[in-house]
């Protein structure tokens, strides 16, 4: 980790909640899409949201940037309250925020060209002049491997792999503090994949972003983060340094979740860790632990209470008390 | 091929072809030769634009019209079923090759029960009456581990998550007994959880019925835990074959390399 | 790949048709016909066949259209008058002609006049959702009850004859089908992630609507106007014969065909055909136009 921590965190979400109305059947319903999600990430550092679909990760990024208002709970950039801010006032905090699209196909406007796409952002959040914002274009295209040559070009005539640099140059444009990344590799070939995680990481490097890395491809995640949180059905269940989480599992879901994971290499391979059954419908959870019907370690005090994040280290922490008396009565001995 | 390796069950070569197209002819699969080994399971591995789904349905005979074969057979039971016409191929497909899809919801009809599909593909190849039908596709749902497969016989595929269709899609493409069965990457797009338990279903079912299995895939992790075979594809063309120990962990093609390196993020500075 | 798997599904023969096999290949090749782009050459040939001999009637004509008395009444086709004259010895071939510069004027300016208003309004409805979007939503309902040309009756006794008011009526006639198609090309199009990357680039929402994301969806809306203007420009017609807001002796092809229809029963058959024509030549010229975009949209998505 290399985020000096003295300055506080660039991106601070506190106890986030997300209800969604729901009619069903006539009546509505409310489902938590996000319950209680709090997260810090401090300049120059990368923290992963891992989760499976329906675990309500997309969700928190788009109530961090207010595409979606949350129903409950504090997100402050750069020490600003994003919560609270008129549509004006978060036009302007856009300067500070930003975020790359997991479908470069459908988040570049197909009738704007690369350097419309790119200039627009600076048109609106600095006082360049016209020739300014042109070479700042070419300066952004380069910087994520792109040539002048890809200016004029509209995203039909880019690779899947361009679009997205496309995209990434776009959120950088204006130099934000926080880069929120909802899957930006997902929709990418393997070998593309590798040049688009490497600008990112580049681009860290040079300008201190804080990153909130949005994955369910763990492979990724081990890689460029430095910190993980797991989320199940809209909660965090799980976090801890990215080290510390791939060697050292804890929650059961994690478990599950890392064992699933394919390797090419032999020895990289995980006994399966089963649950039961699949994710269920958010709208079937009950009192106590989200994951109590699939769990293979359930004990009948999960079903009364739901479990909340203590700390296994310093740094790692889970919300699962079955577990973490093994991991006292481990320690202790 | 010498005369103790197991035979083929079907053969590819120097199999070429393109799409007919307004600007012209424009090639997309270029010598292709490889065979799947009889109760073998065969990856097709390729990045987008490789050729793996177009092979894979060249093998179905589901080519779209515009597509043209310019040269090579594909070799199965002592006849080059690339000339087939359809009539030909309706006898094989089906009945000895079966295909799960990607999108297992979208290939899945939305308005007939999920039962009544395998009902009716059943009764399609194979002399049953329809009760035994409908005896055999509730057997076949429980072998696939779809949960309380009677009720489930009369739902349809919208109330199923993806990873249950798929599921659906595979039992009706085993209710015929297939000898060959085709996966055009039948996980992508499902969570890694369930993603684990298809694959161990597939090759479960794969290794116990003594069939024989090709997998279009991009993932070579799940290629390396899953598959005895590989054939590697890049812009129509194949790279490298072999047994999938040696394939992966001594690569020999530098496409092949790249991609396994590509797939280890060993490009990657951090 | 959507290709279905079940072989049940494969050998399903196609179900006969009931009509006879000449009448459904005919039928068949007519649809086919209009779901190809092909029609939109032929229909804005037609159009500008049309465009041009309005602007020819400008310069010239063989008789001024207005003139009574140019020839016998009630003549039939000849040398001197082309299309023959009518009942007060005008020449119908002028006439026609010049008519045509009202009823293309009168059709593109209320079509005009709809797309915009309407797209606007459905765009904003559907976009920002809430009360006004209810609102929208109901009102186009009781607009809809009304039987068109009632509706038209109804507006014109309000307001009274005259030009712009004819030009009004046949507007809102369409109207609320634009606003009905505007509001559901964004309600489909606002998540997408582009609109949302507009957002947060910083746009205000009127900006991420009108510079975002309707650039993305005037085509089908300029194939439905294309269509609609064939509607309008025989609503058009159909006030003129029915003598409500346009003058009855108006150079207009309906209020011509008011003017000739009684002749036909004696004969003077030429009075009433060569405006129809007109009406009927102006509407599939834009038919085919609008079948043409919605061809080349459809194949665009492919």
């Amino acid at each position: 980790m290399n985020s000096p921590k003295s300055h506080g965190p660039a991106l601070n979400v506190v106890g986030l909640r997300k209800e969604f109305r729901v009619k069903r059947g006539g009546r509505a319903r409310t489902l938590v899409a996000v319950d209680s999600v709090s997260i810090d990430v401090h300049p120059g550092e990368t923290v992963a949201l891992v989760g499976e679909s329906g675990s309500g990760k997309s969700t928190v990024a788009r109530c961090i940037v207010r595409l979606i208002d949350p129903t409950k709970g504090a997100v402050a950039v750069h020490g600003r309250d994003m919560v609270r801010m008129t549509h004006r006032e978060l036009s302007q905090a856009y300067g500070d925020v930003q975020m790359v699209f997991q479908d470069p196909n459908s988040s570049l406007n197909p009738r704007m060209t690369a350097r419309q796409i790119l200039t627009e952002p600076l048109r609106l959040h600095t006082d360049m002049n016209k020739s300014a914002r042109n070479a700042r274009a070419a300066e952004l295209l380069s910087m994520v491997g792109l040539g002048k040559e890809h200016l004029d070009r509209y995203p039909a005539e880019l690779s899947g792999g361009q679009r997205q640099r496309i995209g990434i140059a776009r959120a950088i444009a204006v130099s934000p503090k926080v880069l929120l990344l909802d899957e930006p590799t997902a929709s990418l070939d393997v070998s593309v994949r590798g040049q688009v995680l490497e600008i990112l990481h580049q681009l860290q490097q040079q300008q201190q972003m804080a990153y909130l890395f949005i994955s369910h491809d763990l492979d990724v995640v081990r890689r460029i983060s430095d910190r993980v949180m797991v989320m199940y059905l809209g909660a965090i269940v799980e976090s801890g340094s990215t080290e510390e989480i791939f060697s050292h599992p804890t929650h059961p879901y994690t478990k599950a979740l890392l064992s699933a994971v394919p390797q090419i290499d032999p020895d990289e391979r995980r006994e399966r860790f089963r649950l039961e059954g699949e994710i269920p419908s958010p709208f079937d959870v009950g009192a106590g632990c989200r994951l109590d019907n699939r769990c293979p370690l359930v004990q009948p005090s999960c079903r009364a209470e739901r479990p909340v994040l203590a700390a296994v280290s310093p740094t790692h922490e889970v919300a699962c008390p079955v577990v973490l008396n093994v991991e006292r009565i481990a320690q202790a001995v | 091929m010498t005369a103790n390796e197991p035979r083929n069950l079907l053969s590819v070569r120097g199999y070429s072809g393109g799409f007919k197209t307004p600007s012209g002819f424009k090639n997309v699969l270029d010598d292709v030769s490889f065979g799947l080994r009889e109760s073998a399971m065969t990856a097709i591995v390729g990045e987008t634009g490789s050729g793996k789904t177009l092979l894979a349905l060249s093998m179905m005979g589901l080519t779209a019209s515009t597509f043209v074969k310019t040269k090579g057979t594909i070799e199965y039971a002592g006849d080059d079923i690339s000339t087939y016409d359809d009539r030909a191929y309706r006898q094989i497909r089906g009945g000895e090759f079966a295909m799960a899809f990607q999108d297992a919801r979208a290939a899945l009809n939305p308005v007939i029960s999920v039962g009544k599909q395998l009902i009716d593909a059943c009764r399609a190849h194979r002399r049953v009456s329809a009760a035994q039908a409908r005896d055999i596709a509730e057997e076949m749902l429980r072998k696939v581990h779809v949960p309380e497969p009677a009720q489930r016989m009369r739902q349809f595929p919208h109330e199923f998550s993806g990873g249950m269709a798929q599921r659906v899609l595979l039992a009706l493409a085993l209710i015929c007994q297939p000898k060959l069965l085709i996966l055009d990457e039948p996980t992508t797009g499902l969570d890694v959880t369930i993603q684990a338990d298809i694959m161990e279903l597939i090759v479960d079912l794969v290794s116990s019925s003594g069939m024989t299995a090709c997998l279009i895939t991009h993932d070579l992790g799940v290629v390396a835990e899953t598959c005895d075979d590989v054939v590697v594809m890049f812009r129509g063309k194949v790279r490298e074959t072999g047994p999938c120990a040696q394939v992966l962990q001594h690569p020999a093609d530098h496409y092949t390399q790249q991609l396994l390196r590509s797939s280890r993020f060993e490009e990657l500075s951090a | 790949m959507t290709t279905s798997l079940d072989p049940a599904v494969e050998t399903v023969v196609p179900k006969p048709s009931r009509l006879s096999g000449g009448a459904a290949s005919v039928l068949a090749a007519i649809r086919s016909f209009r779901s190809s782009s092909g029609t939109l050459p032929i229909g804005l040939g037609l159009l500008g066949f049309l465009v041009l001999t309005s602007l020819v009637s400008l310069i010239w004509t063989p008789y001024p259209p207005t003139a009574t008395a140019t020839g016998l009444f009630s003549s039939a086709p000849s040398a001197a008058h082309w299309f023959g004259t009518d009942a007060v010895g005008s020449d119908v071939f002028s006439r026609t002609i010049s008519a045509g510069r009202t009823d293309v004027f009168y059709t593109v300016t209320a079509v005009a006049i709809a797309l915009v208003i309407g797209s606007a309004w459905g765009a904003v409805a559907g976009f920002f959702g809430g009360w006004f979007e209810t609102v929208t939503l109901r009102l186009l309902e009781v607009v809809q009850a009304f039987p068109a040309l009632l509706m038209a009756l109804l507006v014109i006794s309000i307001l009274g004859p005259g030009t712009f008011n004819v030009i009004l009526v046949v507007a809102i006639i369409p109207l609320p089908d634009f606003v009905r198609l505007a509001r559901a090309e964004v309600l489909t199009k606002k998540t997408w992630q582009f609109a949302e990357a507009a957002r947060l680039v910083g746009n205000r929402p009127l900006v991420v609507l009108f510079k975002h994301l309707m650039p993305n969806s005037w085509r089908p809306l300029l194939a439905y106007a294309s269509i609609s203007a064939a509607w309008v420009c025989g609503n058009i017609a159909a006030l003129g014969f029915i003598g409500v807001g346009i003058q009855p002796d108006a150079v207009e092809w309906g209020s011509m065909i008011a003017r000739g229809e009684s002749d036909v029963v004696a004969g003077a058959w030429w009075e009433a055909l060569f405006p129809g024509l007109g009406v009927l030549v102006l509407a599939i010229g834009f038919q085919l136009v609008g079948d043409g975009i919605a061809a080349r949209n459809r194949g665009e998505q492919r």
